[in-house]
C-alpha cells in the first residue's frame, strides 16, 4: 500500500514537472503576438472568429515578416476580467510578447489597460468598444482597430430621423456597452428632433425571455424600437419580437450586431426588416472584400462576420507595421508609433488611425435585412464615410 | 462528515515547509510567478476557511464564495467611497465578515446535510445576482481603482509584487495561527464533539447553535479577508468572484488537501490552482479535463494529500524506531 | 397586458416544472442532488437541434430528443449514480459538479461555440389574439406540454401499481426492499425518466430561448430552489414550487426590474426560514 501510494505521488510530480517544462519552451527570435480572447464559454465564437481571420492574414505572408517568424500565443480570457488580467500579466512578463491583441469584452480591456500602459506593451484592441478606451483612458500604446460604441450608434440618430422615425424606444442589456450605445444614439437622435418615449435595460446575459419587455414596447406607441444585443440574446430577442408581432406596429432598428451574419442562420426570417448599422457587412462590393470572403469561406466554411474582419485587419496592421521597421521590434515606443500610423485598405474599406485618439477612422454601413436566394442578407442602404470618435478628454 | 486524522505536529511542520517554499518562490520567481503565488496564498486563505468550517464545524457551504465577494466589495466601498485607509479596510472587512457570518448561521443552522448545502448555494447566488445587476457596485463590469495599504513610512512600497506577496504571507501565517489556536481550544473541542454527535452535546447542556454559528462566523471572517486582499491584489473587483462554481472549486481544494487538516488546505489550493492554470494553457478543452479530474478526486481521494503525507510520515517513523 | 404576463409566467412555470419533477423524484429516491440535471436539459436542446437540422422536422426532434436524453440518463445511472448512493452528500454534490464541467466542454466540442436556435413548427408559428393582445401560439404549446406531463405523472404516481412502488421507495427504502420489490429497477427507471423530462424541457423551450452552451447554468439554480422550496420527493411540491417561483420571477421582472433576480431568492429564503424542509417534503 505504501509503495503504491508513493508511486502515484511520483507519477503525479513527474506530470507537473513535464507540464511546467514544455510550457516554457519557445524560440527567442520569433515575433510574439499575444491574443487575449475568450476561447471558452458563451462568447467563444467571437474569439474564434477574430483568431481565424488573424491567422488568415498571417498566412498570406506565410507567417513571416522581414525574416522573422510570427508566433501567436493564445490566452483564454474566459470573458472574466480578473482571470484575463492574470493571463495578460503572464503574456507580458513570462512570455514577453511583442504585441498584445484582444479583447472581446470592454470590461476585460479596461482591466488590462493600466497593465499595458505601465509595461509599455503595444495593445491592439480587436473588439472592445467602450468609449473611454480611446478617450479618458487613451494612451500611445493602445491602438483600437475595431470601433467605439459612439462611432457605431451616433450616425443612426440623424439617419433614422431623416427616414421618418419621430419617436423611439430604447432596449439593451444592463452593462456599460449597452448603456453607452443607447446613449450615443439618444444624443444624436434628440439633436435631430427625435423623442425617446421609453428606455429599458435587461439583466446582462441572464435574460432569456423578453416577453415582459416586448409587451411594454408594443404599448409605447413608438415609431421604432432601437436595440443592441449580441450572442444568444440577439437571437432570442429577434425571434421573440417576431413571434409577438412587434414589426406589425413599429420598425425594429438598432446596432447591427443584433442581426450579425453569425446569428442570422438561427434567426432566419424573423430578422427580415431589421434596419441596423455596422462597420462591416458581407455585401460590400469591393474586390478586397470579395477576395477576403472567398478565402474565409473556403477555409472556415461560413460567411465572415464583422468580428472576423476586425481580426483580419489587426493581422494586416501588424504585418505592415513590422515591415516598416524591417522586423526590428525591440523599441516598444517605436513599434507602438508605427502601429498607430498604418493605413490599410481592408474588406471594410479604408482604415486610418486617428492620431488624436488612436481610434480607427472607418466607414459605417446602414443596412436592412432583406430576403435573397441564399436566405436573409444585410443589404446596404447607405454608406457614411470616415466616421470618427470625438475622443473627448484624450490627452495623447 | 468525517475529518482526517488529527496530528498537530505534522500539521505544523507541513505549514512551516509550505511557508518556506512560498518565501523561496517569491524571491527567485519572475514577476508573473510572484503574482500567481499571491493568488495561491489568497486562495489558501479561502480554502482554510472552508476547511475549518467543514473539518471542525461539520458544515459544507456551497455559497462561501459570497464572502469572497462581500470582502472584496466591502473593501472597495470603504476605500473608494469613504476614503478609509486600505489596511483599516481589511480589518473592518474581517469584523463585518464575522458578524454577518454569525447572523446568517443563526438562521440557517436549522437545516442539515444536503439542505444546508442547498441553502448556502441559494444565498451565494443571491449575492452574486445582486452584485451582477446592481449599478452602484459596478454591475457586471465591476469597479476598479482599489489601492494597496501604504507602508511607505516603513520604506516599503506594496505596489511591488515581491513585497505585496510577503505582506500576504504575513496574513496567511496570522490566519493559520488563529485557526490553529481555535482548533486546539475548548471551542474547537466542542465543535469536534458536535460534529460527531450533536444530540449528545445538547443533552449534556451545550449550546450547539452558538458553537456552530460561531464557527461559521469565524470561517466567513477569514473568507472575507481573502476577498479583501484579492481586491487589493488586482486593483479591481467584479462579480465573478462570488459565483457558486468558485465555492465548488474551493471544496475540491480541501478534498485534495484533506478535510480538517488545515495545512493540507493550503497544499490543496496550490495544487488545484496551478493545475487549472497550466491546463488552460495546454488545451482549449481544459474544462473537460478539470471536470474529469474533479470526479476522480472526489471518488478516490479519501484523505487527500494529507493522508498520503501522514502515511509517509508513519512509514518513516516505523523505519526509524 | 396582464393576460400576457400571466401566460408568460405560466409558461415559465411549466418549464421549471418539467425540470424540477425529474430532480425531485431522484432526490426523493436516491437522496442525491444531481447538479448536472441542467446539463441534461442542455443536451436535450442540442440533440433536438441536431435531429431538427438533419430531418427538418420539429416533431421528430421533439419526440426523439427526450428519448435520447433518457438513454443518456440510463447510462449515467448504470455507470455512476448507482454506485455513489452511500457516499456522503458533499462528495455526491461535487461529483455532479464535475459532470457539469465535462458536459459543458463536451457540448462545445461536439457542436461548436455558435449560438443556435430551433424554429417552431409551422402549425405553431403564428400568434393568436387573446383579450385583444397578441400571444405566440408556441408558448401556449409549452404550457400544454407541462400540463400534459403533470396529468400523466399524477396518474402514474397516484393511481398505478408502479407509482405506488415508487412512492413507497421514497417514503421508506429499506422496508420496500424487504417487501421483495426490486428497488434497483425502480431507481433505474425513475432516474432515466427524470433525465428524459429534463431533455423534454430543453427541446421544448429551444424555439423560444435558443440553444447555447451555458444554458444549463441558467436554469440550474432556479430548479434547485423549486425542489428545495417545494419539498423533495413530492409531485405536488414540484408543481406548487414551480408556480410560485415562475410567477414571482416573471412579475418581479415586470414590477421591480432592478431587483428582478433577487425577489426570487428572497422569497426562497423566507419560505425556508419557516419551513426548513420545504413545503411538502416527503423526506
Amino acid at each position: 500500500m505504501g509503495a503504491l501510494v508513493s508511486m502515484k505521488y511520483k507519477i503525479f510530480l513527474m506530470i507537473i514537472v513535464f507540464i511546467l517544462f514544455t510550457s516554457s519552451l519557445s524560440k527567442a527570435e520569433n515575433i510574439k503576438i499575444g491574443l487575449l480572447l475568450p476561447y471558452s464559454g458563451a462568447v467563444a465564437i467571437i474569439g474564434e472568429e477574430i483568431t481565424n481571420a488573424l491567422e488568415l492574414a498571417f498566412e498570406e505572408v506565410n507567417f513571416e515578416v522581414s525574416g522573422r517568424k510570427l508566433e501567436i500565443i493564445r490566452a483564454d480570457s474566459e470573458y472574466k476580467p480578473n482571470i484575463a488580467l492574470k493571463k495578460a500579466r503572464e503574456l507580458i512578463s513570462s512570455e514577453k510578447v511583442d504585441i498584445l491583441a484582444g479583447t472581446v469584452s470592454s470590461s476585460v480591456a479596461l482591466a488590462v489597460r493600466d497593465l499595458v500602459v505601465a509595461t509599455k506593451t503595444p495593445f491592439i484592441v480587436a473588439n472592445a468598444g467602450a468609449n473611454q478606451i480611446t478617450r479618458e483612458k487613451c494612451s500611445k500604446y493602445i491602438i483600437r482597430v475595431s470601433f467605439s460604441n459612439h462611432q457605431i450608434n451616433a450616425p443612426m440618430g440623424p439617419w433614422l430621423s431623416n427616414y421618418g422615425i419621430k419617436t423611439a424606444f430604447l432596449l439593451s442589456a444592463n452593462y456599460a456597452a449597452g448603456k453607452e450605445q443607447m446613449a450615443a444614439f439618444k444624443n444624436t437622435f434628440e439633436e435631430s428632433g427625435g423623442k425617446i418615449v421609453g428606455e429599458e435595460y435587461t439583466p446582462h446575459r441572464k435574460t432569456k425571455d423578453f416577453g415582459p419587455y416586448l409587451g411594454r414596447i408594443k404599448n409605447s406607441g413608438a415609431d421604432a424600437v432601437y436595440v443592441f444585443y449580441a450572442g444568444g440574446e440577439a437571437i432570442n430577442f429577434i425571434k421573440q419580437a417576431h413571434s409577438f408581432g412587434l414589426s406589425d406596429v413599429m420598425k425594429i432598428t438598432g446596432a447591427g450586431w443584433t442581426t450579425s451574419p453569425l446569428f442570422i442562420p438561427a434567426q432566419k426570417e424573423s430578422a427580415l426588416g431589421f434596419i441596423g448599422i455596422l462597420n462591416y457587412v458581407p455585401s460590400i462590393e469591393t474586390d478586397v472584400n470579395k477576395n477576403f470572403k472567398r478565402m474565409y469561406q473556403e477555409k472556415y466554411g461560413r460567411i465572415a462576420s464583422e468580428f472576423a474582419v476586425q481580426g483580419y485587419d489587426v493581422g494586416k496592421m501588424i504585418i505592415e507595421a513590422v515591415q516598416s521597421l524591417s522586423g526590428n521590434t525591440s523599441d516598444k515606443n517605436l513599434l507602438a508609433e508605427k502601429l498607430s500610423k498604418v493605413s490599410i485598405l481592408g474588406p471594410r474599406g479604408r482604415l486610418d488611425i486617428d492620431p488624436k485618439t488612436n481610434n480607427v477612422i472607418q466607414n459605417m454601413y446602414v443596412f436592412e435585412v432583406v430576403n435573397s436566394d441564399e436566405g436573409p442578407i444585410l443589404k446596404v442602404l447607405d454608406k457614411i464615410e470616415a466616421v470618427k470618435d470625438p475622443g473627448t478628454n484624450c490627452l495623447l | 462528515m468525517s475529518a482526517v486524522q488529527y496530528d498537530k505536529q505534522l500539521r505544523s511542520y507541513l505549514f512551516l515547509a509550505l511557508c518556506c517554499s512560498a518565501i523561496l518562490i517569491n524571491i527567485f520567481g519572475d514577476y508573473f510567478t510572484q503574482f500567481l503565488l499571491a493568488e495561491i496564498i489568497i486562495l489558501s486563505l479561502f480554502a482554510m476557511s472552508l476547511d475549518f468550517l467543514a473539518g471542525r464545524g461539520g458544515m459544507i457551504s456551497l455559497g462561501h464564495a459570497m464572502f469572497l465577494g462581500i470582502g472584496a466589495y466591502t473593501t472597495t466601498i470603504l476605500y473608494i467611497y469613504l476614503s478609509i485607509d486600505p489596511f483599516l479596510c481589511s480589518l473592518i472587512t474581517i469584523i463585518i465578515g464575522l458578524i454577518l457570518g454569525y447572523l446568517i448561521a443563526l438562521i440557517i443552522t436549522k437545516t442539515h446535510g444536503i439542505f444546508f448545502i442547498m441553502i448556502t448555494l441559494a444565498l451565494g447566488e443571491m449575492f452574486h445576482s445582486w452584485a451582477f445587476t446592481n449599478d452602484s457596485l459596478g454591475g457586471s463590469d465591476g469597479i476598479s481603482g482599489i489601492a494597496r495599504p501604504d507602508l511607505l513610512f516603513m520604506g516599503l512600497d506594496l505596489n511591488e509584487p515581491l513585497l505585496f506577496t510577503y505582506y500576504l504571507i504575513v496574513w496567511l501565517i496570522l490566519s493559520y495561527l488563529f485557526l490553529s489556536a481555535i482548533t486546539d481550544s475548548p471551542l474547537g473541542r466542542n465543535l469536534d464533539a458536535i460534529r460527531q454527535n450533536s444530540n449528545r452535546v445538547l443533552s449534556l447542556g451545550g449550546s450547539v447553535k452558538f458553537y456552530k454559528s460561531a464557527s461559521f462566523g469565524i470561517s466567513s471572517a477569514i473568507a472575507c479577508l481573502a476577498g479583501s486582499l484579492y481586491a487589493q491584489l488586482n486593483g479591481f473587483v467584479s462579480p465573478e468572484l462570488s459565483h457558486w462554481t468558485v465555492s465548488g472549486e474551493g471544496l475540491i481544494m480541501i478534498i485534495v488537501g484533506g478535510i480538517g487538516s488545515l495545512s493540507g488546505a493550503i497544499l490543496g489550493a496550490a495544487v488545484v490552482h496551478v493545475l487549472q492554470h497550466e491546463l488552460s494553457k495546454l488545451v482549449d478543452w481544459w474544462m473537460l479535463l478539470m471536470g474529469g479530474g474533479f470526479i476522480l478526486i472526489v471518488l478516490f481521494m479519501k484523505d487527500g494529500l494529507w493522508g498520503i503525507i501522514l502515511k509517509f510520515k508513519n512509514y518513516i517513523m516505523e523505519k526509524i524506531c | 397586458m396582464l393576460i400576457t404576463e400571466i401566460l408568460n409566467a405560466l409558461q415559465f412555470s411549466m418549464t421549471l416544472f418539467l425540470l424540477s419533477i425529474g430532480l425531485t423524484i431522484v432526490f426523493g429516491l436516491m437522496k442525491i442532488v444531481n447538479l448536472a440535471h441542467g446539463t441534461l436539459y442542455m443536451l436535450g436542446a442540442y440533440l433536438g437541434l441536431s435531429i431538427w437540422t438533419f430531418s427538418n422536422s420539429f416533431w421528430l426532434a421533439f419526440f426523439f430528443a427526450p428519448l435520447a436524453t433518457a438513454l443518456i440518463g440510463a447510462i449515467l445511472y448504470s455507470c455512476l449514480f448507482k454506485f455513489i448512493q452511500r457516499v456522503d452528500p458533499m462528495r455526491q454534490v461535487l461529483l455532479t459538479f464535475g459532470l457539469i464541467y465535462v458536459g459543458l466542454d463536451s457540448v462545445r466540442l461536439l457542436w461548436g461555440s455558435m449560438s443556435h436556435s430551433i424554429s417552431a413548427p409551422e402549425l405553431l408559428s403564428n400568434s393568436i389574439q387573446i383579450v385583444g393582445e397578441t400571444y405566440p401560439t408556441y408558448r401556449l404549446f409549452v404550457i400544454f406540454v407541462g400540463l400534459f406531463v403533470l396529468v400523466v405523472l399524477y396518474f402514474l404516481l397516484e393511481k398505478s401499481k408502479m407509482g405506488a412502488m415508487v412512492r413507497a421507495s421514497v417514503d421508506d427504502h429499506e422496508t420496500t426492499q424487504m417487501l421483495g420489490i426490486n428497488t434497483n429497477k425502480i431507481l433505474f427507471y425513475s432516474f432515466s425518466l427524470g433525465c428524459g423530462l429534463a431533455g423534454l424541457a430543453g427541446v421544448t423551450v429551444a424555439p423560444i430561448v435558443g440553444v447555447e452552451a451555458g444554458m444549463d447554468m441558467e436554469v440550474l439554480v432556479l430548479t434547485l430552489i423549486v425542489v428545495v422550496v417545494g419539498g423533495p420527493g413530492s409531485l405536488k411540491g414540484a408543481l406548487v414550487g414551480s408556480l410560485l417561483i415562475g410567477f414571482i420571477d416573471t412579475f418581479g421582472k415586470v414590477f421591480f426590474p432592478e431587483l428582478a433576480l433577487i425577489t426570487m431568492y428572497a422569497a426562497m429564503a423566507l419560505i425556508l426560514i419557516f419551513k426548513p424542509d420545504g413545503m411538502y417534503s416527503k423526506l
